[in-house]
């Protein structure tokens, strides 16, 4: 049943004056109901527009319920005619009926439409009313402002508010007559409505030329005792009719004590595009107050109208936002003269000034800029230097690298990191030796890294990355071992068939420091090239340390081996040369992904070895993961090994992922218990909650278990209606006939953590929609009664739960049964 | 309990903000610290008046707005705006009583610390939105609300003089826009649409947009926007199925403007059955996809319809710009970036996709190269709502203002409309009207339950 619309007038004559509807006999509602279902489906197919409308009519007609008749006045909002007028007339009494009847006459562009609605005001009351005035103001037909009038001085403020608001909408002489004789008069609930609407008439009278006629409806305002909103709309309303006389009242305003119409005076200086008035405050500039000459400011630039003195003394102001704002407008002058006051502000100023000055730095253009920043470069000290430095960076200004190496080796430290950096940013492929050479020469390193930084730089951004290892290498065959130590890392940035015969080489050289690195150097090769030549060295080199560091190297290379098959030999390779554990662990780790048979028949080998047993089993998981879709009984045969040899509780888990077919044949828990919702005020989402143990967490906390209907599927949303950032306990007795092992499968929305007798079996904390079985957990049931206990999360939107057991051999667990646990 | 229909007004009196401080009882409360005035305004040296904190209301405190309130992840405010110094929240207001007071106890337990004031009671809750607008001592509101009720409730704080930050989507339809933007304008408010992604994620989508604005793509062609557009297109208005009301919820305040119906037992951020598409992500789209193509927001748009197989909700909508810009509602082909909240601009020379984590470029030496000084430079923000908090001080206009947040918003709801007719539209914006087109002119509004009105 449908309740009362509460959304009615308290006024009792509303409702005497209201038809009492009747419900129609059964077979009238589902004629009523066939005519509209027709009439919808008719719709949906083309047709001749007045047939649909015609059904439309109908569908009104028949006493269908408020829902349908809703339906249908959509559908005549969007195709009705004059034709359907009578009918939405006959619904605008009806409090709930009118709504929709007046949504569809609102949006027909014909004079009938307005006609109902405005003949409809003499026979109702109230909100019904007042809805069908607003309709009319929205239709903003003059003709109705007659029938309109009238009721602004309704006794019914909602009725009266209303018809204020639409004689604004509406407007015209008379509109505006009357609502300037209601403010003051008209009671307070009112006289928002009154006042808005005066704005809007005055604004219509500034629209179509007759600015003294608006000027007068704002003054009136403006002197009237309105709220400090309304008389700051009618301030600017005002300014906006004298154009000639703008500067002055703004000035005014900027200079007066009432706030709120400084504000705005501040506002419209923001907004406007005036140069006289902007040129009238400057006038006054020393007289005003911060925030205004930062107004005055702002829109001096933004106008472009010669705003350089203005700003050269708001660079002196006492006031620091100021400041910044002139140092932040320097940037959009063409000034070249402002360069060293910039970048005293930028190596100077406080972080506001200090930000503004370096972002106009970077951005300040024009003829004769560039030239004036590297000629004030020789005369500023040290912190102002580093701001140029940085700007030529900044400016992305690749013709200034060689003044930048210049710097890079600067005795100040802010010069050369400056310069170091704009080179990073730059990355210049011609700086590469004088860089080298500064790397060779740094004395720490501290002192080498940003160059280093700006070399890697030079080496990713390359566009021939062949041409730049050769001039690399080139460079740094001149260097001593000690210095090119340091620089080897730089050629496995490039990776190029030159880099890494210098890389091999250096891996030979009898200095082993110097081989070492390159041994390290090679290990982080960005492809598999070097992956032979340190398998090599693991075999045949002479230094225990090089040889593990090669064979490590060479482990990790192989792995970017594209082919499956050379990847396997490379890999079968290193475990044959692997004497320590470290080392057969790390080729398993590889194996794992290399997603063949044999590369999982090379996994399984080390299944029997206690310290290899959880990598090779991982590694033989994750092969069989791949595998599984296109051979799960395979799968299923490798999880079994896998499972008689490792109990680590991951891989135990992802084991019993592949013994499990879908369409299990184990039945869903169907009797649980529900608590909750549980929140904690602070903890927002689902991931949030999890970790709060909330009352059946907590032994002896006492708890108000709920059955749930039985259901595979617990709809907690259902249960606990618009819950959000919470959580909820489910519980069951699992009766067991015998101790057995075998897993749990669960779905979630969200987290789920599941406990069994006590112990914590399962933590999955994360934001999801549910999936049946979607996460596992091995567990051991013990004979007779087990208690599994879920925790269900919520974020938002949908929450639900299902969990079922199934054997060591993934199908149902002879003699298990399920019961709520209520009383236990 | 139901809150009582009344007038949707503002009190009338001249009451100042200050003076309503001397007689309440809060005055003590709000202004027990000192005023903070935050580097970017004016203040430091001495020689000005001081400023205040902005006193703030927030209204709804579900997902968006609690985490505005007191912080999330994806608000950008780490602590949330009641951990600023230079605001202070006066005002919480929801439907829901378990929500407004939870936020109400939360927010006078952290002044009372942050304060050493033990047994702080500053911060008010509300139920009904239109006493926190009734304040005077209030200066800004945080809208966070369901669809119907972001523009309705934005255009009536402007109304009552508050400054307004508003969560999308902004309107649900044109006519709600244009009134929103005449009433912001007329009151002189400022106004912040919460498409926050021109200012957050570290400035990745204001690189993109100066990026392709400067031609570093060659001219730009098409942009692939990854999310349908969406507009109200109810194939249900109401229902007659009916629930118990929750405990403590105004179910009709929660329903305001749309036409009454029972509880349902549905009061999410919309109702079933009332929008086709999407208007919820995609203003985050088409907000990035609007900015990057700068076209005239005074020229005429053509919206043209692709279906793909009858269902409305496979169908793409093409946008051609008058500056002979294509926007598609899809994705670019085989591109993984832009879904998230993004685009791919297609240019002669190259392209560009961005999203939330990812800017990528085709070639990608584009984004190697850096912006130069002769580059136009857009709107810089740093924090969407550090940036409508700055504004609230200068009365610059935000980055998302009124006519941006209606320019983005009407783009959708064209789109949205060209979906429900399923068929092709033109946009005339400076009329806000479909040229000749009297069918889907009837689209771009409804009527209000009274006693709402916009």
């Amino acid at each position: 049943m449908i309740p009362p619309y509460p959304g009615g007038n308290p006024d009792p004559r509303t409702d005497a004056c209201l038809p009492q509807r009747r419900q129609p006999a059964l077979p009238a509602r589902l004629a009523a109901a066939c005519v509209l279902i027709t009439s919808l489906i008719l719709l949906a197919i083309p047709h001749a527009p007045a047939a649909e409308e015609d059904n439309l009519i109908a569908a009104l007609r028949s006493s269908a319920s408020a829902a349908r008749q809703w339906d249908a006045c959509e559908a005549l909002r969007r195709v009705g005619t004059a034709r359907a007028v009578p009918a939405l007339a006959a619904l605008l009494d009806d409090e709930r009926a009118s709504h929709a009847a007046r949504h569809a006459l609102e949006g027909l562009p014909c004079p009938e439409a307005g006609a109902a609605l405005q003949a409809a005001l003499n026979r109702t009351a109230g909100l019904v009313k007042a809805g069908l005035i607003d309709s009319l103001g929205r239709r903003a037909e003059p003709a109705a402002r007659p029938f309109l009038l009238p009721l602004l001085s309704d006794p019914n403020p909602t009725i009266a508010a209303a018809t204020a608001a639409a004689l604004g909408r509406i407007g015209g002489a008379e509109a505006l007559a009357a609502l300037t004789a209601a403010r003051g008069r008209a009671p307070s609930a009112v006289q928002p409505a009154v006042l808005e609407s005066l704005l809007q008439c005055a604004e219509r009278l500034l629209q179509s030329g007759d600015a003294p006629g608006a000027a007068a409806a704002y003054r009136g305002l403006l002197n009237a005792p309105c709220p400090a909103v309304v008389r700051a709309a009618a301030w600017r309303g005002l300014a906006l009719c004298d154009a000639a006389g703008r500067g002055e009242i703004v000035l005014n305003a900027l200079r007066g004590g009432d706030r709120p119409i400084r504000m705005a005076a501040i506002q419209l200086l923001r907004e406007l595009d005036d140069t006289r008035t902007i040129q009238a405050c400057l006038r006054q500039w020393p007289s005003l107050a911060a925030d205004a000459q930062l107004a005055v400011l702002d829109a001096q630039v933004r106008l472009g109208a010669n705003p350089l003195p203005t700003v050269r003394s708001a660079t002196a102001s006492p006031h620091p936002a100021l400041r910044a704002a002139a140092w932040r407008a320097l940037g959009d002058l063409q000034d070249p003269s402002s360069l060293p006051a910039l970048a005293n502000a930028a190596a100077q100023g406080d972080p506001l000034e200090r930000d503004a000055a370096r972002e106009s730095l970077a951005r300040v253009r024009g003829p004769g800029m560039r030239d004036a920043i590297l000629a004030h470069l020789g005369k500023a000290d040290p912190l102002a230097k580093a701001e140029l430095l940085r700007a030529l960076g900044e400016r992305g200004d690749r013709d200034a690298a060689a003044t930048l190496v210049e710097h890079a080796g600067a005795d100040a430290e802010p010069v050369r990191l400056a310069a170091l950096e704009s080179l990073r940013r730059l990355a210049v492929e011609q700086t590469v030796t004088p860089l080298l050479d500064l790397a060779a020469r740094s004395a720490s390193d501290a002192a080498r890294a940003p160059i280093l930084k700006a070399l890697y730089a030079v080496c990713q951004g390359t566009p021939d990355k062949d041409r730049t290892a050769r001039g690399l290498v080139h460079a740094m065959e001149r260097l001593p071992n000690t210095q090119r130590r340091h620089v080897l890392p730089l050629l496995a940035e490039l990776g190029t068939p030159p880099a890494l015969a210098s890389a091999q080489t250096a891996s030979l050289d009898s200095d082993l420091e110097l081989a070492r690195e390159a041994v390290r150097v090679l290990a982080r090769w960005p492809n598999s090239a070097p992956a032979a030549h340190l398998l090599e060295l693991a075999r045949g080199g002479a230094d225990t340390t090089l040889r593990t560091l090669a064979l490590r190297g060479g482990i990790d290379v192989a792995g970017h081996e594209p082919d499956p098959a050379r990847r396997l030999t490379l890999l079968r390779q290193a475990r044959a040369t692997a004497t320590q554990t470290p080392e057969k662990r790390q080729a398993l780790g590889q194996l794992a992904r290399i997603p063949t048979r044999e590369a999982l028949d090379e996994a399984l080998k080390d299944l029997n070895d206690p310290a290899l047993v959880n990598e090779a089993a991982l590694a033989a998981i994750h092969i069989a993961e791949s595998l599984a879709p296109a051979d799960p009984k395979f799968a299923d045969g490798v999880a079994v090994k896998v499972l008689a040899r490792c109990q680590t509780p991951d891989i135990v888990r992802r084991a019993w992922a592949l013994r499990l077919v879908p369409g299990s044949g184990a039945s869903f828990i169907r009797d649980w218990q529900v608590c909750g919702p549980y929140r904690q005020e602070g903890a927002v989402g689902a991931q949030a909650v999890f970790d709060i143990p909330f009352g059946p967490e907590n032994a002896g906390h006492p708890v108000d278990w709920r059955p749930v209907p039985r259901t595979e599927h617990v709809n907690l949303l259902a249960l606990f209606p618009n819950a959000s950032n919470c959580a909820a306990y489910l519980r069951a007795h699992i009766l067991a006939s015998q101790a057995c092992e075998g897993a749990l499968l669960m779905g979630s929305d969200d987290g789920i953590k599941a406990w069994l007798n006590g112990d914590v079996v399962h933590s999955h904390n994360v934001d999801r929609g549910e999936v049946p079985d979607q996460d596992v957990a091995p567990v051991r049931l013990k004979q007779g009664a087990n208690l599994l206990m879920l925790k269900i999360t919520q974020g938002g939107g949908g929450w639900s739960a299902s969990a079922r057991f199934v054997g060591a051999d993934a199908k149902p667990i002879p003699g298990l049964t399920i019961e709520p646990a209520a009383g236990k | 309990m139901n809150a009582p229909p009344r007038s949707p007004s503002i009190p009338c009196r001249a009451t100042s903000r200050r003076a309503f401080l001397r007689r309440s009882g809060l005055a003590a409360a709000a202004l027990a610290a000192p005023g903070v005035i935050p580097g970017s305004v004016l203040g430091r040296g001495g020689a000005l008046p001081p400023s205040e904190r902005i006193a703030m209301g927030f209204i709804g405190l579900g997902g968006q707005g609690s985490g505005h309130l007191l912080g999330g992840a994806w608000t950008y405010v780490p602590g949330g705006y009641v951990a600023r110094d230079d605001v202070q929240v006066l005002a919480v207001c929801d439907v829901r009583q378990e929500r407004r007071e939870s936020a109400q106890q939360r927010c006078n337990r952290m002044y009372a610390q942050k304060l050493g004031q033990a047994g702080y009671h500053g911060v008010q809750a509300y139920n009904d939105f239109r006493d926190v607008l009734a304040r005077p001592d209030i200066d800004a509101v945080l809208i966070a609300v369901p669809y119907h009720w972001a523009a309705p409730m934005a255009i009536m704080a402007a109304r009552a003089g508050k400054d307004v930050y508003c969560e999308k989507p902004v309107a649900i339809t044109t006519r709600e826009s244009r009134v929103l933007v005449e009433t912001c304008r007329r009151f002189g408010r400022i106004y912040q649409a919460g498409t926050q992604q021109r200012s957050e994620y570290g400035g990745k989508f204001r690189l993109a947009c100066e990026l392709v604005r400067n031609g570093r793509i060659g001219q730009l062609k098409e942009v692939y926007a990854y999310r349908q557009p969406g507009a109200l297109a109810p194939s249900a208005w109401t229902s007659d199925r009916t629930v118990p009301v929750p405990a403590g919820f105004d179910w009709d305040l929660w329903l305001g403007p749309l036409p009454w119906r029972p509880f349902g037992g549905e009061a999410g951020h919309t109702l079933s059955g009332l929008f086709v598409g999407d208007v919820n992500w995609s203003p985050h789209h088409y907000d990035i996809v609007q900015w990057t193509v700068d076209a005239d927001p005074r020229s005429p748009i053509q919206v043209t319809y692709e279906g793909r197989g009858g269902n409305p909700d496979h169908a793409v909508i093409h946008y051609r710009y008058a500056n002979g810009v294509v926007v598609h509602s899809t994705g670019y082909p085989g591109e993984p970036v832009g879904p998230d909240g993004g685009a791919c601009f297609v240019g002669t020379e190259g392209r560009i996709a961005v999203d939330r984590a990812n800017l990528v470029s085709y070639p990608s030496r584009i984004l190697r190269e850096p912006l130069r000084p002769d580059d136009r430079r857009v709107y810089r923000a740093t924090s969407h709502s550090g940036n409508f908090l700055e504004c609230v001080r200068s009365r610059r206009p935000t980055i998302c203002n009124p006519e941006t947040a209606a320019y983005t918003i009407n783009a959708i709801l064209i789109g949205g409309i060209a979906l429900a007719l399923q068929r092709g539209l033109t946009w005339d914006p400076v009329r806000g009207e479909f040229a000749g087109d009297d069918t889907a002119n009837r689209l771009r509004s409804y009527a209000a339950r009274a006693p709402w009105r916009i």
